[in-house]
């Protein structure tokens, strides 16, 4: 391989990961730092830390009083089962629609979609109030049935657009042969085409996980009290009292534990046979 | 893409007799949980936004009868002068974040190209700023482009340059939260890209190898094109992703100074519950998702274009 | 056009060496067909020419350089792939185009070349239009264009005509051979159909397993095949093969001791001297004649199937237990007991382990 060939790429994703973690290591010093080294100029980096931030967070230490009626402990149940079930349902549904989409051309198919991606559409803000009306009169409010829900709406669109985009890429001849011999449409979908999509599968379910984890406006009109999620739960822990930063940065580093470890788990599939066949069109 | 040997094997083993369901049956199967979930979800709200923005009502005070004003709300919206710049700056800041993500997102994908060795770790680790709540994002990138005691200055300083203020003027504003909001979505941009690339045939990559063009030359006039299709879909989620956000906003600038970092999202938000215009808000959701649908269109249609020729 | 030569070319995946020391050299403007099984490595050895694939020990030379570790650019090499040749988002014009845009020739030269190749290869009417649309005679005739355009040392071209509708490939064939012989550019062509082979190659390379088994002239292999591999590989119906055993008194028939078979004093006086018992004689199916009376290399047959194929009567019986195929012109009468001649002149004869005994 020649030598300048290998530059260029090496520069850029240098370059790169400086701009994109640095920040994040940014936030993690941040966090545990006290008043004065926060707001030092020059900005320090060795200093002696503080763990204020992450006992507001947890609820513990100096920050003990602040109670409330749900604990850090069952908003992280709220939020693991929200975001789990919320995420699969997506995924499923939008693996589901994408596959109906791409396979079977029905009258305004095209238009559905578009309809699906609309749905992405509109500012949250516009429509919180009108979520909380339905969501009163269905007796919704404050269920995990209700978050799931809209956790699951929330992601249909990007899931059926990405999974849509997925099926496209995959030659309509792996179903054909099935087909001939005799075996059932589901069979080949299931047992030949989702293989084949493994890899969009797992980017879906990240990208979906990542909005339904850190989902805050309707969370916090919806699930005001038992079901309350840890977004939520976190940024009513904090004082109300100017902008507290150390807690601020604590509760972004700790919420983005789970997501990291939800990545790691899936990491195969994200890496393996991630395709877009619809370009990978080999034989006919 | 070639059939994996052994499920070709399996295929042709004698066939089973199962139950078929016709592909009507089966479409329609697939598609009615998310018909029925779009059904309950959007239709309510979004008549309601309709209905509502025919109206002069406030949500707080639900007693005081809402007057019909017909089109009355969109009349005023569309001639103040004031919307229009918030429309007008929205515009320059989807432009600005969108430029950012895809140039810096194809670069890094192009980087990603060949096989070395670390390089699933590394990937992985481009990711990180996806995942971090939005909120906190704000805050953080507030803190460090603050013009007193922020990093970002603070790297400045190091060239020579003096003290920018960043959030406290409208020009800057814009740019600083378009790099905020660049920075979170670039990881998206890079999977997608990434994905696409690798998608491309073997035999074509060899095929210009072989006729001595160069690696720039292949990406810009080989990858580059057949990635289209994915590229355009990933340029439409985040274009429509860029108009709606509020939350950087929120934290960073809220609004300010006065109301020349507001975008129409964040306008929207500020009548909806900083007013309590419910009327008034709705009939600028339908504005800005009329927006929205316009360009959207406009996209699908050349993206349905563009697969049929590759 | 280059002189190419392969000097103990070995490229080795792991344990496994997929070319295994080969040595070749090939002529300017010569066309040579790499013929074999799959996994003989002909297509690693034609990807190894191009630079795609990296040897693991032995060089490669055109006219005397060596050019073992340069990259597929420098080599002025051309291909044509199998399936996708063609770039799907760019019209034909503008294929055969890219390839001297890679190089920066000027449009006013890409103009020129482009009439001048559209010419050679017939695509003018198709020069506007786009692969996806195009039937992959077109399409492959397009790649070729493209490929040559450049004027290239050596021509690769890797199974082309696969793909291409059966009714086609003839007519294809005839095409690739004559425009080859036109421009006359070395041309290394890989595929495992033997009748693609004969029809086109100036020498065929058989490999087996990652060697080469034989070289030489289509009709070379045919006629004189350097071992059983080689004899069953080339020709369509393959040879035919009968056990024999080697007595004191000459050959017999293994299955039926009563038969007897002559050979060429050579045969048995090698059979004797590596002490062979036993061997292996071939014929081809045109080759075996139908007979009436007895008599020397005449043995009877049991007719088990017969039916017209083409403007041949292909026909198979049972002789002393094995399945014989023969070819007979169409007008052959047929009876369920015939006698066959095997003619000595056209028979062929092996070893057990596959060697050609006799004169070659």
């Amino acid at each position: 391989m020649r030598r300048n060939a290998v530059l260029l790429p090496a520069l850029i994703i240098g370059v790169y990961l400086v701009f994109s973690t640095g920040p994040i290591i940014w936030l993690m010093l941040s966090s545990i730092k006290d008043r004065q080294d926060l707001f030092a100029w020059p900005p320090t980096v060795f200093f002696r830390p503080v763990w204020t931030g992450y006992e507001a967070v947890f609820g513990v230490g100096s920050a003990q009083n602040t109670a409330t009626a749900v604990g850090l402990y069952d908003s992280l149940v709220n939020s693991v089962v929200i975001s789990g079930f919320g995420t699969m349902f997506a995924v499923v549904l939008g693996t589901l629609g994408g596959y109906a989409t791409s396979r079977f051309r029905f009258p305004g198919h095209g238009d559905f979609m578009f309809f699906v991606l609309s749905t992405r559409m509109i500012p949250p803000v516009a429509v919180l109030v009108f979520y909380h009306m339905l969501y009163s009169r269905l007796h919704l409010t404050d269920t995990w049935l209700g978050l799931i829900l809209v956790t699951t709406f929330i992601n249909l669109g990007l899931a059926t657009w990405i999974m849509k985009g997925f099926f496209d890429g995959v030659p309509t001849e792996v179903e054909n042969i099935a087909l001939v011999n005799g075996y059932s449409r589901l069979f080949a979908f299931r047992r030949l085409v989702l293989p084949m999509v493994s890899g969009g599968i797992a980017a879906t379910a990240g990208f979906c996980f990542i909005v339904a984890w850190n989902e805050f406006a309707f969370s916090s009109i919806l699930a005001t009290t038992r079901a309350k999620t840890l977004p939520v739960k976190i940024s009513s822990a904090m004082g109300a009292t100017g902008i507290e930063w150390t807690q601020i940065f604590a509760a972004g580093v700790v919420l983005v534990v789970p997501v990291v470890i939800f990545f790691y788990l899936i990491r195969r599939y994200l890496l393996m046979g991630m395709t877009f066949g619809v370009l990978a069109k080999g034989p006919g | 893409m070639s059939i994996p040997q052994d499920e070709t094997a399996r295929v042709k083993r004698a066939p089973k007799q199962a139950r078929t369901l016709p592909d009507s049956w089966l479409c329609g199967l697939f598609l009615a949980p998310s018909g029925l979930i779009l059904a309950l979800m959007v239709f309510y709200p979004f008549f309601s936004l309709i209905y509502y923005s025919t109206l002069q009502f406030s949500m707080m005070r639900p007693r005081i009868e809402p007057v019909d004003v017909g089109l009355g709300n969109y009349v005023d919206l569309l001639n103040d002068n004031e919307i229009w710049q918030r429309f007008a700056f929205t515009g320059k800041f989807v432009l600005a974040t969108v430029l950012i993500q895809f140039t810096i997102g194809l670069a890094v994908a192009y980087a990603f190209q060949r096989n070395f060795k670390g390089r699933d770790f590394l990937f992985t680790l481009a990711l990180l700023p996806m995942m971090l709540c939005p909120i906190v994002v704000g805050f953080l990138w507030r803190y460090m482009f603050n013009s007193e005691w922020g990093v970002v200055n603070w790297l400045v300083s190091l060239v020579g340059i003096a003290k920018i203020d960043w959030l406290g003027r409208s020009e800057n504003a814009l740019w600083a939260v378009a790099v905020a909001d660049a920075w979170t979505w670039t990881p998206f941009v890079i999977l997608l890209a990434t994905a696409a690339f690798r998608g491309i045939p073997k035999d074509i990559k060899e095929s210009a190898e072989i006729d001595g063009a160069s690696p720039m030359f292949t990406f810009f006039r080989v990858t580059l094109p057949m990635s289209l299709p994915i590229l355009m879909i990933a340029l439409l989620l985040r274009l429509i992703d860029a108009f709606k956000q509020y939350d950087l906003f929120l934290a960073m600038t809220g609004g300010g100074p006065a109301s020349e970092t507001q975008t129409a999202a964040f306008a929207l938000g500020k009548i909806a519950f900083g007013y309590f215009h419910t009327g008034e808000a709705s009939a600028l959701a339908i504005i800005l998702l009329i927006v929205i649908m316009g360009l959207s269109m406009i996209f699908v249609r050349y993206l349905t274009r563009l697969s049929n020729r590759v | 056009m280059a002189k190419v030569e392969l000097d103990r070319l070995t490229v080795q995946f792991g344990d496994v060496a997929a070319v295994d020391g080969i040595s070749l050299v090939l002529d300017q403007g010569e066309f040579i067909v790499l013929l074999g099984p799959s996994g003989c490595g002909k297509t690693t050895a034609l990807r190894s020419i191009a630079g795609l694939q990296h040897a693991s020990s032995g060089e490669i030379r055109f006219d005397g350089k060596p050019v073992t570790g340069l990259s597929p650019a420098k080599r002025n090499v051309a291909m044509v792939f199998q399936f996708v040749s063609l770039y799907p988002h760019l019209t034909v014009r503008q294929n055969v185009a890219f390839p001297l845009r890679a190089k920066g020739v000027s449009s006013h030269e890409i103009g020129k070349k482009i009439e001048w190749i559209a010419k050679v290869f017939a695509i003018g009417d198709i020069l506007d239009r786009y692969p996806v649309g195009l039937p992959p005679g077109s399409r492959q005739k397009a790649a070729l264009a493209r490929a040559v355009v450049r004027d290239p040392d050596v021509l690769l071209l890797d199974e082309p005509l696969s793909a291409v509708d059966e009714q086609y490939r003839e007519e294809m064939r005839w095409e690739l051979r004559h425009l080859q012989k036109e421009l006359g550019i070395t041309t290394v062509h890989v595929t495992h159909d033997q009748r693609e082979a004969m029809s086109l190659a100036d020498r065929v390379v058989l490999m087996r397993a990652g060697r080469i088994v034989q070289v030489g002239p289509p009709a070379a292999l045919f006629n004189n095949p350097a071992d059983r591999f080689a004899a069953f590989f080339i020709g369509s119906p393959g040879m035919n093969f009968i056990d024999l055993t080697l007595a004191a008194d000459g050959l017999h028939v293994a299955a039926d001791q009563t038969l007897r078979v002559s050979a060429p004093n050579s045969v048995l006086e090698r059979a004797r001297a590596g002490g062979l018992n036993q061997i292996v004689l071939g014929i081809r199916p045109h080759m075996v004649e139908l007979a009436n009376e007895e008599g020397r290399d005449v043995l009877p047959a049991k007719l088990l199937d017969a039916a017209l194929v083409g403007r041949d009567l292909q026909a198979q019986f049972a002789l002393a237990g094995q399945a014989i195929n023969v070819v007979l012109p169409p007008e052959a009468e047929l009876r369920d007991e015939r006698r066959l001649r095997l003619p000595p002149a056209h028979c062929l004869f092996f070893a057990p382990d596959g060697t050609r005994l006799g004169e070659r």
